[in-house]
């Protein structure tokens, strides 16, 4: 191989002056150093120290990575709402029992159609029914100042018992959970959010339930 | 009977053009939306967070003035040098994905990939693997089949 120290040099140098004309003009917020966002929460718990959960649920208050464990502990114990992160097709396959469906990608076009960053800054009592894609709808709003995601119609009080949610995604990998979460937590300003990073692979493959 | 290929202009500078253009187009995308670049380089899971939306932002720009370069004959040995090092770097991250069975198909890889099942997915980053190896074989030989002036 012939190495022109130079050349490579000069081409280097081009090219960066190039990336900063192109972060100059960038229109969306783009750090140039990115935060690894997730704190990472390792825990082991059983079933009897709900209580102990409960406050740790209570000390969240940004994005934080949770293990199986957890995961499992959260869903036994009914403490969050499970959310998943994919696309509709994967999710109509197979899904964690119980969750809702809230593609990342779809997140834009919900936003246009509901400006929901501007319905949950003004804190005020509202809810939104989202429907993706033919897919099942969900509800999503403020309640005496609690936001909340919900599989049914605002009434009953079971929907408003979750302020925790947990998203999910195809595992490690897979970015969408943590996307949304991030959405969630600094556009609508839910705070109760953990990222199962493993997701629904892991899930499958220990036999919890699905469907 | 190699040295008989590499003393051939013609191929030589068709292979320099299609390397260049390959740089080139490989790189439009992603200097549009350096963020969704940025989240595919976390995926791979192999570089510091802290650095990927720098990469993101300096490697696209990089492909395409070593594409540019190549196409118009300047700074060739520079070039295919850095183009020979970005190919290795990219096997080097897809087979080590390969590896570790990290599952690159979440629709914030390649929204192509977001149908494919698992083994279609395993053949389709073959092939990517295949294809660097096929153009890191063609910028060696540049590098080699040229002088820079």
């Amino acid at each position: 191989m012939k190495i022109n120290i130079k050349k490579i040099y000069i081409i280097v140098a081009i090219s960066l002056c190039f990336s900063l004309l192109r972060y100059v003009f960038l229109e969306e917020n783009y750090p140039l150093l990115k935060k690894s966002k997730l704190e990472s929460l390792d825990v082991n718990l059983n079933n009897e120290e709900k209580y102990s959960l409960e406050s740790m649920i209570a000390s969240i208050n940004s994005p934080t990575l949770i293990n199986i464990d957890l995961a499992k502990l959260l869903f036994d114990n009914s403490l969050a709402t499970f959310i998943d992160a994919r696309d509709v097709e994967s999710f109509v396959e197979k899904h964690i029992l119980n969750s809702i469906n809230i593609p990342y990608e779809s997140i834009e076009d919900i936003n246009n159609d509901n400006d929901l960053s501007f319905s949950f800054s003004l804190k005020d009592n509202f809810f939104e029914e989202i429907i993706i894609e033919n897919n099942k709808a969900f509800y999503l709003g403020i309640k005496d100042n609690k936001s909340f995601i919900a599989n049914s119609n605002l009434g009953s009080t079971n929907d408003l018992k979750h302020t925790t949610f947990l998203i999910y995604c195809s595992g490690e990998g897979c970015s969408l959970s943590e996307d949304l979460g991030f959405y969630l937590n600094e556009q609508l300003g839910f705070d109760k959010i953990f990222i199962y990073e493993r997701g629904i692979p892991e899930w499958i493959k220990l036999g919890y339930p699905v469907e | 009977m190699i040295k008989k290929i590499l003393n051939n202009k013609n191929f030589l500078y068709i292979s320099r053009l299609i390397l260049g253009v390959i740089f080139i187009f490989a790189s439009f995308d992603k200097i549009i939306d350096p963020k969704s670049f940025s989240s595919v380089i976390d995926n791979f899971h192999v570089t510091p967070v802290l650095l990927n939306n720098l990469a993101a932002l300096f490697i696209p720009w990089l492909e395409l003035v070593v594409g540019i370069c190549l196409i118009r004959g300047v700074f060739i040995n520079g070039a295919s040098f850095i183009a020979s090092s970005l190919l290795l770097f990219f096997i080097f991250i897809l087979v080590q994905a390969i590896i570790r069975g990290i599952n690159l198909d979440c629709g914030c890889f390649d929204l192509n990939n977001a149908t494919l099942d698992e083994s279609e997915l395993k053949i389709n980053m073959l092939r990517r693997i295949f294809e660097d190896i096929l153009f890191l074989g063609l910028a060696i030989f540049v590098n080699i089949g040229y002088n820079d002036k």
